[in-house]
């Protein structure tokens, strides 16, 4: 593990892989290699964690899978995302902002509370 | 760890079948392979890349077993689903296809629907009779117990001579919990309505509580009723209760006339409550006395035998532990009571199970039935299994595509299911519908008291049996079909071959085979059908050995309050003779203790001078007015009959019939030989053979004739004029209308005593059909399925052979073309079925051999192997198969060989 690594919430990561697979469909590998690309190796995720989270939301019918080959040929699991997973993309996405609005209010604020005055 | 690799085909193939745990591998690995290859890309040795893979990945085995787990549930959740979905568009797909085939789609659902229904009702009355436990507290602990004498032949009575009770009561606690009593015989209603003659029963107190059932309204006989200062008491049944009685409420309490004593009503049984079971157990009674024993009872012993004992097994105890205990005191009998039996008397007993006793006479031909029935669905079966075959056959096309178009093996047989499943469901509930109707129609009609108060119930036994029935057909039926063509329907539909000139050749051997197994169990079903038919004309051929046209009986109940001695009996009885005698008309009139094949049958030890052995035999007996013969239409084969002279005060005389005059007396002349009843040291009368007459079938037409004798009313003694004769029958032979002379009689009788009831005024000739009844029943009921099962399987072969031509009719054709005449074709085509037909027939034969040692048990004066019921099924059976062969033949034969060649 890298010293600077961000351990990632179970939410968190449904999160990033619902955002990944609204570009299009991917299987798991070019998902890890997304996040990877667009977080600049930032967040070090172990990629296996990123299974049982796709198979999770493929229960909950957020995202749908079929088998295709891959660009090297070789028979691959592609995932994409269902119009609930597009909603629910929307939903968490907005909730997610606001947490991190929050957040930085918090990190950014020049008040002091009243006990440290 | 990395998972094993397959190789690449198998990937491929896998774009179809599912498999979760190869495809979680193959995803897993993907990943894994992707990123050693970009590592690898990126300069690293494959050791270096695999390690960082690996350190990059976390650990392989947690996720797998994750995502399995996450898997796994959701597969269950979405296969139920996947499943219902599915299932309704298969059905709905069946359904559309079963109706594109009407007619086939009829044929089928009918001949499930016949077989289905036959064996359900056929079912409900074996499980009623059979299988379901009798309405008592735990009837298989309920047992007879029954004696023998060996001096007097090997026979077990069934019953024990009353006084005998008390040493056989005696077991209780060790073999015994409790035990009963009881001895049945017709009562007489009188009083309220029209008098009447039922079947009644006498216990000892216990009986109810011995069979563990308590009367609805009011109560049992309880210990005080038996004392002799208490008034009499009755529990009446049910169906009674509500005929004659009209269901009063306040009936308990309430005293009614029983032959001719006020009797004060105690109890009411419950509506179920049946007993005696039938049979040679008695009929159901109507009516419940209490037999009060008294120290005079404990002298009846070793002389009449009537008594019923009862008895419920203590805990632990087997039949078998009881029948030696119970043949232990038997054997002591004589030893304990010396002073009422004679000299190296001995006596045996047996227990017998009360239901095997109530269904000893039914099982051989139930089970019978049940096994032609099971055949009949059989059959059925195998007749829509080969239908379907035949349509798949049809629709190789289609299979074809699909099967190109992507669907599984699996998928093709799960749409085949889906299909019988349609069919079966359809004819499964048109059977239900069929079996409800049949099993009241058996129920109606069975000539057998178990089935008396029997409605056939749809109970949860005969559903599940129905069920089970149904869901082996649909599986074994629609399977089948859905493997045959899978071998060939590929690669042949494809190359269509439709051209080729012989259809697939494993296809057609499977549905020979079935047809041929068919056809054997076709002929097993006719060759029982046959032998049954065969044993019945048979029985119907024999003589009752009395005239039964133009002449009437009657019996008439004279009750104790009103006639109690012997001497008032039989002046009473001589009158009523004396009355019906004025009647225009009457050639002759008499009366018996009971006319042949009534439900009484007295038996007498009679010793003859001059006996060989010690074993003194059995014979039947009969008690008779003068002129008995005359009235039964019976001549004298030799000396003279009972005549008015034979009366108390002059020689005692008998007269025999011809089995006794030749078992006695061998071909010497029987008149002027002396017999004596009970055996040579008995203390009876001689009494002189006066005359011969022939055999009558006293126990029923289809019995054997027992030796038997002929007593005089007027000479016999008095308590068995109390005990036998007070119930006679008359019988009235008339030159004038049967109906008449019966109106006539009961005017007769009524006008000495209108309170006499009279049972069973009939034509004489009607006794001889009631005595068939039960063979009747059986042989009608075997015939019908054997009809049944013929016209199934001629359904078979046509569809077989009609199938087999269309499927050459390139080569018939070709044929043709090269100088076959259409009478060829035809011998060609019919000698197919007929070939089958052999080949099944042969296989039948060797089945319905199986069955001898069942149908021993039910056929009378013929073997089971009877040459002409067998030629007969099989000459029937291969004519039926010709026939279902020359239809499609015909059509054979006018195939024009120029389109057919061409097709």
């Amino acid at each position: 593990m890298n010293r600077d690594a961000i351990v990632l919430l179970q939410g968190t990561l449904d999160l990033l892989i619902l955002k990944t697979l609204s570009w299009g469909s991917a299987h798991g590998y070019a998902i890890a290699r997304w996040i990877q690309h667009v977080t600049d190796d930032a967040l070090q995720i172990e990629e296996g964690s990123l299974y049982p989270s796709l198979h999770r939301l493929e229960k909950r019918g957020l995202i749908r899978a079929s088998w295709g080959l891959s660009e090297n040929k070789r028979r691959a699991k592609y995932y994409e995302l269902t119009a609930r997973g597009r909603h629910e993309l929307r939903a968490e996405a907005s909730s997610w902002a606001a947490f991190i609005g929050a957040v930085a209010k918090v990190l950014t604020s020049s008040d002091q509370p009243s006990w440290a005055k | 760890m990395t998972p094993a690799h397959d190789p690449t085909w198998h990937r491929y193939l896998r774009f179809w079948g599912h498999d979760a745990e190869r495809d979680l591998d193959d995803e897993l690995r993907f990943h894994f392979d992707a990123r050693v290859d970009e590592y690898v890309a990126a300069g690293l040795t494959h050791e270096a890349a695999l390690a960082e893979a690996t350190r990059r990945f976390g650990n392989l085995a947690r996720v797998r077993d994750q995502c399995a787990h996450i898997d796994s549930q959701w597969t269950r959740e979405r296969t139920m689903l996947d499943m219902l979905q599915t299932l309704t568009t298969d059905v709905r797909y069946a359904v559309r296809q079963l109706r594109r085939t009407p007619a086939l789609t009829a044929a089928a659902v009918l001949c499930f629907a016949l077989g289905i229904g036959a064996n359900t009702s056929i079912f409900s009355v074996v499980d009623a009779v059979l299988l379901r436990p009798l309405p008592f507290h735990e009837p298989n602990r309920l047992v007879l117990v029954g004696e023998k004498l060996p001096r007097f032949g090997p026979d077990n009575f069934g019953v024990i001579s009353r006084g005998e009770y008390s040493d056989y009561a005696k077991l209780v606690g060790r073999t015994f919990s409790r035990w009963a009593i009881y001895e049945i015989g017709a009562v007489s209603l009188t009083g309220d309505g029209e008098p009447e003659h039922v079947n009644g029963i006498r216990s000892s107190a216990a009986l109810f509580d011995v069979l563990g059932v308590w009367p609805r309204r009011g109560r049992g006989f309880t210990g005080s009723d038996t004392l002799g200062s208490s008034p009499d008491v009755a529990v009446l049944s049910d169906a009674l209760w509500r005929r004659r009685y009209r269901s009063d409420p306040s009936i308990v309490g309430k005293s009614i006339d029983i032959d001719g004593k006020p009797t004060t009503v105690v109890g009411v049984a419950p509506p179920s409550f049946q007993f005696p079971l039938g049979g040679d157990l008695g009929q159901p009674a109507d009516v419940f006395l209490l037999m009060r024993l008294t120290s005079a009872d404990d002298k009846q012993r070793a002389n009449s035998f009537n008594t019923f004992f009862l008895a419920r097994l203590a805990d632990g105890v087997r039949s078998g532990d009881a029948r030696a205990v119970v043949n232990e005191v038997a054997k002591g009998l004589a030893a304990a009571h010396p002073e009422y039996y004679p000299k190296d008397w001995s006596v045996l007993a047996d227990v017998f199970p009360l239901r095997d006793r109530a269904v000893k006479d039914v099982r051989g031909p139930l089970f019978i039935l049940l096994g032609a029935v099971g055949a009949v669905l059989l059959i059925a079966c195998i007749n829509v299994c080969s239908l379907l075959i035949a349509r798949v056959a049809d629709r190789r096309r289609e299979i074809a595509v699909r099967q190109a178009l992507g669907a599984s093996r699996g998928r093709l047989v799960q749409q085949f299911l889906a299909e019988s499943l349609v069919l079966v469901a359809m004819g499964g509930a048109l059977g239900l519908a069929f079996a409800v109707w049949g099993a009241r129609a058996l129920a109606a009609h069975a000539p057998h008291e178990l089935l008396e108060h029997y409605l056939p119930a749809a109970d949860a036994g005969v559903l599940a049996v129905t069920g089970a029935i149904v869901a082996l057909t649909t599986l074994a039926f629609s399977i089948v079909p859905a493997l045959v063509p899978e071998r060939e329907a590929l690669s042949a539909a494809l190359r269509d071959d439709s051209r080729s000139a012989t259809g697939g050749r494993s296809r057609r051997s499977a549905r020979q085979t079935l047809v041929v197994a068919e056809i054997a169990l076709a002929l097993m079903l006719a060759a029982v059908a046959g032998l049954m038919v065969r044993s019945f004309l048979r029985v119907r051929g024999v003589q009752p050995g009395f005239d039964a046209d133009h002449a009437v009986t009657v019996r008439v109940g004279l009750s104790p309050a009103h006639y109690p001695s012997a001497g008032h009996i039989i002046q009473f009885e001589q009158r009523i003779i004396e009355r019906l005698g004025e009647i225009p008309g009457v050639r002759a009139v008499s009366a018996t203790n009971d006319v042949p094949m009534g439900d009484t049958r007295v038996q007498f030890a009679l010793a003859h001078e001059g006996q060989p052995s010690a074993t003194t035999p059995i014979c039947a007996g009969e008690i008779v007015y003068p002129r008995y013969f005359d009235a039964m239409g019976m001549r004298m084969l030799d000396g003279r009959p009972i005549m008015t002279g034979d009366a108390a005060s002059a020689l005692k005389v008998v007269v025999v019939n011809a089995t006794l005059a030749r078992q006695f007396f061998g071909n010497g002349s029987a008149i002027g030989r002396r017999l004596k009843s009970g055996g040579l040291s008995a203390p009876t009368p001689w009494l002189t053979i006066v005359g011969v007459v022939p055999d009558v079938r006293e126990a029923g037409i289809d019995k054997p004739v027992l030796p038997e004798a002929f007593f005089p009313a007027l000479q016999t003694d008095t308590s068995l004029i109390q005990a036998l004769m007070r119930t006679a029958s008359y019988v009235v032979r008339t030159d004038a209308d049967v109906g008449q002379t019966m109106n006539e009689m009961r005017r007769a009788i009524h006008a000495l005593d209108p309170e006499l009831p009279l049972v069973g005024l009939q034509p004489l000739s009607n006794i001889v059909t009631i005595s068939l009844a039960e063979r009747t029943f059986n042989t009608l009921l075997l015939g019908a399925f054997a009809v049944l099962a013929l016209v199934l399987a001629a359904v078979g072969i046509y569809g077989l052979i009609a199938y087999a031509v269309v499927q050459r009719t390139r080569e018939i054709g070709i044929r043709l073309a090269i100088g076959a005449t259409p009478a060829n074709v035809l011998g060609l085509v019919v000698a197919d079925g007929a070939r089958l037909a052999a080949i099944g027939a042969a296989i039948g034969l060797v089945g319905a051999f199986a069955f001898t040692r069942v149908m021993r048990s039910v056929l009378f004066d013929i073997a089971p192997f009877d040459p002409i019921a067998i030629a007969g099924a099989s000459a029937v059976l291969l004519g039926v198969a010709v026939l279902a062969s020359w239809l499609p033949a015909r059509r054979a034969a006018r195939i024009d060989p120029l389109t057919a060649i061409r097709s």
